[in-house]
């Protein structure tokens, strides 16, 4: 296998935060076209920081970053074209307050892409079909549920076509009863063969989804197996401990 | 509180106002002083009589609907516009001569003063705004070459007092760059609005959260469009009361460039006093058109924030 069928390439990532804490203690990983990771670990084991990293929102310390073959320290336009390329959803949703939910999905499209308004409606009007709200497209963030605006959120990161999607804890702040309806939609994308790195809590998207797992352990990945390998583990005492505790 | 004795408040506040009033007007009428109010309005608008004069030696051949006509020597007739003729059928006009004049109104000193006033506060309004962005985005900058420039410009100005600087704007920056008056004064108030206004636009667009920048970041938007898109339009909305009650205050301040002969109302107010010996009456005169710019913009931009409550619901 050579570097360029990786999406993903890190290479002994360290971070510490200006406050003294340690985020990420040498983590290198790779993520190859078509892969589903997802990286499980308690709070406060670095899994947010550096999925974080992946897209530049966090500066690293030392190592290095590669996504999609381009090193993730560079600048400008070069980074902002990268970072169109990596489609990132967040636990609170960070949805465009002033803009509609047609407008969310297609300001990426038309400002960034710079790709003709009706284009742009078009390829908006398929994902919210996708993600099974096309009838708000005119709404507005805030007069929809949860669980329906981070669905938008999907369809606004999946509009820029990414070939990398990172999803951060994006289930968290949501109420029990909405979970499911964005983790079916995570499936849904995953079957069509996106690349993605996935940082939750759900073990049974985990366990349905992903081609392997991570354990986050104080900045570290301390393992990295298929679901089957992660969830009968029996030698890792922090990963059992934290198995135990979530189920 | 239960309606009666809420009506019962407002009857007692409607009471205290007049006794407040009623109490001015007793202290006033002991002071020696002649109120002349009748001549008031005509500070605001005056009726010119304006002189229509002949351009030639000749008659005056009649006057017929509103227009005097009047014949040359070497034969020409002409027709003027004259709503009150001073000659009639029969006269010998001389070239220069009055014939008659029209009436017209005028807008007096204070009104003049008055659209100075909303001249230069409207200038002075759009380059503060725009000093006020640019500072404000330097302000929040991670370089400290900016950050630094934005902060010192921003002290300097907020603890030095507007007067002065109007006075150093005129004196020194007018003299070594030539300035005209008027230049230097909308300069003065731009400059001192626009450190408000860069600490506005810092609150506002720290006040919205860092989620929104990196969900624009993500989508691939550089720092441009993070805030000509996203940033500035929910900063904007929310500081609109804030930057409203800024605005107000310069209309207030531009008062002040009335210090380096600007004719503005304050000037045009001082200036009617000298020759009129009538302060009394001027300078309520003079507060009351201070108020009603002022009230006009503050119900305006309450109209402007409801239209833009209503279009995100």
């Amino acid at each position: 296998m050579t570097d360029k069928d990786y999406v993903v390439k890190t290479v002994d990532v360290h971070k510490t935060y200006p406050n003294g804490i340690k985020a990420l203690n040498g983590v290198s990983l790779n993520v190859i076209y078509g892969e589903v990771l997802v990286i499980i670990g308690a709070s406060g084991s670095g899994k947010s920081t550096f999925l974080r990293t992946l897209n530049r929102l966090e500066e690293i310390d030392s190592g290095s970053i590669e996504v999609l073959g381009t090193d993730i320290n560079c600048k400008g336009s070069k980074l902002t074209k990268l970072r169109a390329e990596i489609g990132m959803v967040f636990q609170h949703f960070n949805l465009f307050p002033h803009l509609s939910v047609m407008e969310n999905i297609t300001i990426g499209q038309i400002k960034v892409k710079k790709i003709d308004k009706q284009t742009a409606i078009e390829t908006a009007n398929d994902l919210l079909k996708k993600v099974g709200i096309y009838d708000k497209a005119a709404a507005y963030p805030e007069q929809l549920s949860g669980g329906q605006q981070q669905r938008v959120a999907i369809a606004r990161a999946l509009a820029m076509k990414p070939k990398l999607m990172l999803f951060d804890e994006v289930t968290s702040a949501l109420d029990p009863e909405m979970v499911g309806e964005v983790l079916d939609v995570m499936e849904k994308v995953a079957k069509e063969g996106m690349t993605m790195v996935v940082v939750t809590h759900e073990m049974d998207f985990a366990k349905k989804a992903a081609d392997r797992i991570a354990f986050m352990d104080k900045g570290r990945i301390t393992e990295i197996a298929t679901p089957e390998e992660i969830l009968t583990n029996e030698n890792n005492s922090h990963l059992r401990q934290f198995l135990n505790k979530i189920h | 509180m239960n309606r009666y004795t809420k009506t019962g408040w407002n009857l007692a506040y409607v009471a205290v106002v007049i006794g407040i009033g009623y109490f001015i007007f007793i202290s006033s009428s002991k002071v020696n002083y002649i109120w002349r109010w009748k001549a008031i309005p005509s500070y605001i608008v005056y009726k010119s009589h304006d002189a229509v004069n002949s351009p030639f030696n000749g008659f005056v051949e009649g006057y017929k609907n509103g227009k005097l006509i009047v014949k040359s020597l070497n034969g020409k007739i002409k027709r003027f516009k004259i709503e009150k003729p001073e000659v009639k059928k029969g006269d010998v006009v001389d070239q220069g001569d009055e014939l008659g004049y029209n009436i017209s109104s005028k807008a007096g000193p204070l009104l003049v003063g008055l659209y100075t006033t909303l001249k230069i506060s409207v200038i002075a309004i759009f380059f503060a705004i725009i000093i006020g962005i640019i500072t404000g985005l330097m302000r929040i900058s991670k370089n400290p070459l900016l950050k630094n420039l934005a902060v010192t410009y921003i002290e300097l100005i907020r603890g030095t007092p507007l007067l002065v600087q109007i006075f150093i704007f005129y004196f020194f920056i007018g003299t070594v760059f030539n300035l005209d008056r008027a230049v230097s004064g909308i300069g003065a108030l731009a400059v001192f609005e626009g450190a408000y206004i860069a600490e506005i636009v810092r609150a506002g667009i720290q006040s919205i959260g860092k989620g929104q920048t990196e969900a624009a970041l993500s989508i691939g938007m550089n720092y441009f469009q993070l805030m000509r898109y996203i940033i500035m339009p929910q900063a904007i909305k929310r500081t609109m009361p804030a930057m409203a009650g800024q605005f107000i205050s310069l209309i207030k301040d531009s008062s002040l460039v009335s210090v380096i002969s600007i004719t503005d109302l304050t000037k045009a107010g001082r200036e009617i006093v000298t020759s009129t010996f009538s302060p009394f009456e001027i300078w309520f005169t003079v507060a009351a058109m201070y108020l009603a710019l002022t009230y006009s913009l503050s119900f305006l931009t309450q109209i402007l924030e409801r239209r833009m409550a209503k279009s995100d619901r």
